[in-house]
């Protein structure tokens, strides 16, 4: 905190009580598509989850929240419009900031952007040494490596889930150019991806955002969008670097919210329950298959 | 309520109803309605109880036990495959139509009765999607196999175990009454027949709609190659990235832990 003072600001003026210095880390519209987007993938996994694991004790129950299957298979329905709407919102947004001349295809490859480059691989390496004690932490950009897999995670899955879901949903339109097989490629396609979408959602990106101990149980960078300088110096030396004493700093009021402590504990408790049901039915079943397998029958 | 002289109205009309001596309900549950009936004859026969609450959930209420059981009266407790005789004698069509397909063929086996799937004690109303729900579940009795694969893999296998009440199941297929093996041309999965049976629910499908698998295949693995291949690539992503991922997060676990504990014991 100490430091954060030293730094030279833009304003001059004694520094207000409860403010801090930040830099803006996340647009409004990012913030906005985030919001859908995890609303959106809520909707699907309270209700794609048992419809998958049918068998599984809590099926029943928590498609009784839906008002039985009917419901369930609405909800899915609707949910899978904000899904897409999400990924339209997400490029929409490029398309509009490139054209106003915000955004510039260029800044995709400059060190801060959240396109993958070779310092990510090479920092994976250091990242182990680093929490193995065995060598200096990683300078990270703007977004590290594991932040960068789970944007590129989310559009690869959003691909495949929303296509193979459309399949589903309209199988005659697709099949008027697709041979038959691939209807049940998509089915099988859907589940995994969509079981590797929510695994990875609750654990990684959860302990890697909210859970951290620093923040839990709310990082208010997807709230505000603003990200405490200290915390860059931190966890994004090489970004830090760049950003300090560019205008890019400035003061701003901090604190959590109500609302974002609310909306940050029902995702994380919900998302918390489903993972670890879906995860004793996955394993229980993995294990049957074993026996399976092995017994060659 | 029950009457003492079985016939019904509809039993009139469709046939001369049998005419044994008139033998009432009650009379056949002064054995039949007591609990230890099922151990009366030194072994465990649970059929051997009737339930007076099944018989009042069934649509049947107005018939009495010599209805159906004619035959009881001349042979005492003959064998249940016997209720095919007994239905027929007012469900005519729908005799004709099992005696038409692979369930009707004697000396093949074990086969389903009427009241395999429609129950006997408590005969439920056969028209709404419920029952034909409930149905299939009689037929994985049997078929287990064809089940699990139907189960397994599509998407309306699983729909179709949660009874979705409006999600295709055996018989909107394979047919109730008059089952027939697929390579005869008159079964509606017989591939000429195929198509004609898709499109009485997809009514847009394009020819190659019978392509799609029905019965995928009973473990993880399914059984057409170019799917297991799918399988086994989304099983190694799965495994691979979780394998990764948790692997550095035990990591930063121990890393964190450590070092809060460090800071811990020097402060």
């Amino acid at each position: 905190m100490s430091e954060t003072t030293t730094i030279p600001t833009p304003d001059a003026t004694e520094p207000e009580a409860g403010t801090t210095l930040v830099v803006r880390r996340w647009s409004f519209w990012s913030r906005a598509t985030h919001a859908v987007l995890a609303a959106a993938v809520f909707g699907l996994v309270l209700t794609g989850m048992p419809m998958h694991y049918a068998d599984a004790f809590w099926a029943k129950p928590l498609l009784a929240l839906w008002q039985g299957e009917r419901g369930a298979a609405a909800v899915h329905k609707v949910s899978a419009i904000a899904f897409l709407l999400s990924a339209v919102m997400h490029v929409g947004g490029m398309v509009l900031a490139w054209l106003t001349g915000r955004f510039k295809i260029r800044s995709l490859f400059d060190k801060d952007s959240i396109v993958p480059r070779w310092t990510d691989v090479k920092q994976i390496g250091e990242q182990i040494r680093y929490l193995k004690d065995r060598g200096p932490r990683p300078r990270f950009a703007r977004f590290t490596f594991w932040e960068k897999f789970d944007y590129i995670a989310e559009v690869w899955g959003l691909l495949i889930i929303g296509l193979t879901g459309l399949v589903m949903w309209f199988p005659s339109r697709f099949l008027d150019f697709l041979p038959g097989w691939m209807v049940n490629a998509a089915r099988i396609f859907h589940s995994y991806e969509a079981l590797l979408a929510m695994g990875f959602l609750f654990t990684v990106h959860y302990f890697n955002t909210h859970l951290r101990p620093e923040v839990f149980p709310v990082d208010e960078v997807i709230f505000s969008g603003n990200i405490p300088l200290h915390e860059i110096e931190e966890r994004y030396p090489a970004w830090y670097e760049r950003v300090v004493g560019t205008d890019k700093v400035f003061r701003t009021r901090t604190g959590t919210g109500r609302t974002a402590l609310f909306i940050s504990g029902f995702y994380l408790s919900v998302g918390f329950v489903i993972l670890l049901l879906v995860m004793t039915t996955a394993i229980a079943e993995a294990f049957r298959y074993l026996t399976w397998v092995i017994g060659g029958s | 309520m029950l009457l003492p002289f079985g016939p019904t109205a509809r039993a009139q009309e469709a046939s001369p109803t049998p005419s044994p001596p008139p033998v009432g309900v009650g009379e056949c549950l002064t054995c039949h309605g007591v609990p230890e009936i099922v151990a009366a004859a030194g072994t465990y026969r649970p059929d051997l109880l009737v339930r007076t609450e099944d018989l009042q959930a069934s649509v049947h209420t107005d018939f009495t036990c010599t209805t159906c059981h004619s035959a009881l009266l001349n042979t005492m407790h003959a064998r249940r495959d016997r209720a095919r005789e007994s239905c027929s004698t007012c469900h005519a069509a729908q005799h004709d139509a099992v005696e038409l397909g692979y369930h009707g063929e004697p000396g093949q086996g074990l086969k389903p009765t009427c009241i395999t799937c429609h129950g006997s004690h408590r005969v439920k109303d056969a028209d709404t999607r419920a029952f034909v729900h409930r149905a299939s579940a009689q037929c994985a009795r049997c078929h287990e196999q064809m089940s699990e694969q139907f189960r397994g893999g599509n998407v309306f296998g699983m729909e179709t175990h949660l009874a979705g009440p409006e999600v295709a199941t055996c018989v909107d297929c394979h047919g109730s009454h008059t089952v027939l093996p697929k390579d005869d041309p008159r079964s509606p999965v017989n591939p000429q027949n195929l198509l004609t049976t898709c499109r009485r629910c997809h009514e847009d499908a394009p020819a190659n709609f019978v392509e799609v698998q029905m019965h995928v295949g009973e473990g993880p693995i399914p059984e057409d190659p170019r799917l297991r291949w799918v399988t086994i690539y989304m099983l190694t992503l799965l495994i691979g990235t979780f394998g990764f991922f948790g692997y550095l997060t035990i990591l930063g676990i121990r890393h964190e832990w450590r070092h809060t504990a460090r800071k811990g014991a020097a402060g």
